[in-house]
């Protein structure tokens, strides 16, 4: 009788083990399936990559002082503060306003020379993929609340950028000279979220208190409202107030990288646009910041990275060279037949290119 | 295909190999080489700290010169720190003369310029230019004394140290002073 029950106790550790491992098993499976499924996109990583290096100098917020070693002569292509505790280098905005203001009779050549570099090279894929302070919006954008979408209304909006560039970024520093640039001190978020609490919430900057006024009391509650108004509206800052944003802008269809359309694939179909957070009227206009949200949803496949030829080449061969020399126009299909049905439209209604650039897992003939 | 497949694969990862050893050797450069000395910070009830200032000649020093803070025993020694682009500091240094023309031989005041601001600007024609007519002593602070650093100073401009008439400091504030905030500073020390 003992052995019986000293069996039967035997068995049930036995089942209690195997239960618990594979209760441990589906839990880490499921984990691993979540983790999978919420990764970062490369452009998060790129953005979160860029916020780090940007601000690397991390002792700065436990001295609260400011680096001004020689890094700090370069700009960063965001905005991002000089003043910000961990800033390595200059904000292009800031030194702009800086140098304008000081500027006299002569043309701040460096600063506008590094801004039309930076133009020319990334235009406003910077804004996609190298400012904090869009990082930041789309982070608290993030939070689940309902969301205010984009309309005529908003593209209009758009525009006021443009007017805080003339009037806050070139006008008022021109105008006096004795230093004051504008839009950092009535405006900047950056400089109130990096800079200004960037310091004073260090206690050995405690005598900086008496320096807070009527100014920091504006650009806090400013500050406030763009972190409140950003979970609603995508990129509220970025999209209706940023000047740099306004900047790079000019440089959409020059810029050497950034998102393009292939307009001898492109349907017509609004797809692009519908799913686009930005007020753009075409992809890659001054609005876009070449995030690649359109991309994956391009039926057509005729959105692209500017340069990605050089990374993926196309697989020429006999038979579709004279295509690829020669590509076919597609046809025009219904606009709003084509956006109602947006699955059935790549088999139903589009043509279907000759090539397919990206596809990797075709010919193998070199 | 397979060969551009890899290649491009490769060029990926080496991209991001480069892009990582960035990160990490910016990181260890701002944070764990160059560890700046720590420099003594003096406060109110403290000494004022000796230093060498080298004078710009003004109207108050045609000949230029040396500052030091001996020279200043028995008088209040009034020490504004600020630059030449820095708008709320030109705004209060007017405040600045008045006080010295106020107070005459009892008090000295000498406005030191930042040694890491505006380092390539020409402070003597700037001040030949703005300020020729000043009774205020103008001098330049470096980075060997960094008086500006002694004495608290965190980045913001202007900063006004005051000391008495036995050079002990009294009284530092960051940021703007007023023309009524300086004559009451003054008025308890004299």
């Amino acid at each position: 009788m003992k052995s019986t029950e000293k069996t039967n106790f035997f068995a049930k550790i036995k089942k209690a083990f195997a239960a618990t491992g594979r209760g441990v098993k589906t839990a880490a499976v499921k984990t691993g399936r979540w983790i999978k499924n919420h990764l970062p996109s490369k452009r998060r990583i790129i953005q979160l990559y860029s916020a780090l290096l940007f601000n690397a100098n991390l002792k700065g917020f436990t001295s609260g002082k400011i680096y001004t070693g020689n890094s700090k002569y370069l700009c960063a292509p965001g905005l991002n503060c000089y003043s910000c505790p961990g800033a390595i280098g200059a904000c292009p905005l800031g030194s702009l306003q800086n140098a304008l203001a000081s500027s006299k009779t002569r043309t701040p050549a460096y600063i506008f020379g590094i801004i039309i570099l930076f133009g020319l090279l990334l235009g406003r894929t910077i804004c996609g993929f190298l400012c904090p302070i869009g990082l930041g919006q789309e982070l608290l954008y993030k939070i689940k609340t309902p969301k205010v979408k984009k309309s005529k209304v908003t593209r209009v909006f758009s525009y006021f950028k443009y007017v805080l560039l003339v009037v806050l970024v070139i006008s008022i520093p021109v105008m006096y000279q004795t230093g004051v640039p504008a839009f950092c001190k009535y405006i900047c978020p950056s400089g109130t979220l990096l800079g200004g609490i960037g310091l004073i919430s260090n206690e050995k900057n405690a005598d900086m208190y008496g320096m807070l006024g009527g100014l920091f009391t504006w650009k806090f509650l400013l500050l406030i409202a763009f972190i409140v108004l950003s979970v609603f509206i995508f990129r509220f800052f970025c999209r209706f107030f940023c000047p740099l944003g306004a900047i790079y802008g000019f440089f959409c269809r020059v810029a050497m990288l950034g998102v393009k359309l292939d307009k001898t694939k492109c349907t017509d179909c609004g797809l692009c646009k519908a799913v686009c957070k930005m007020d753009i009227r075409h992809v890659g206009d001054h609005e876009c910041i070449h995030c690649g949200a359109c991309m994956k949803v391009c039926p057509a496949k005729a959105i692209s990275w500017k340069g990605s030829k050089i990374f993926v080449r196309e697989n020429v061969t006999e038979e579709n060279a004279a295509a690829i020399a020669a590509p076919v126009p597609a046809e025009r299909v219904d606009l709003r037949g084509m956006a109602q049905n947006a699955s059935k439209n790549v088999s139903q209604n589009a043509v279907q290119p000759a090539v397919k650039p990206n596809d990797i897992t075709g010919n193998k003939e070199d | 295909m397979q060969k551009r497949m890899k290649a491009s694969f490769w060029a990926e990862v080496t991209a991001w190999a480069l892009a990582a050893i960035l990160l990490i050797g910016t990181l260890v450069y701002f944070n764990a080489c160059k560890k700046e000395q720590e420099i003594s910070v003096y406060g109110t009830g403290d000494a004022c700290p000796q230093f060498d200032a080298v004078l710009y000649r003004t109207k108050a020093d045609p000949e230029g010169g040396v500052f030091t803070p001996k020279s200043a025993k028995g008088k209040v020694m009034i020490l504004n720190f600020w630059y030449t682009t820095c708008g709320p500091c030109l705004k209060e240094l007017p405040d600045f003369n008045a006080v010295q023309s106020e107070y005459g031989e009892k008090v000295k005041i000498v406005a030191l310029h930042s040694y890491s601001a505006d380092t390539d600007v020409d402070k003597q024609a700037f001040l030949e230019d703005k300020f020729p007519d000043y009774v205020i002593s103008f001098a330049q602070d470096t980075e060997s004394f960094h008086l500006y650093d002694s004495l608290g100073g965190a980045g913001s401009y202007p900063m006004t140290g005051i000391a008495d008439g036995d050079g002990i400091i009294r009284f530092i504030k960051q940021g703007s002073i007023t023309l009524t905030e300086l004559q009451t500073e003054i008025e308890k020390l004299i």
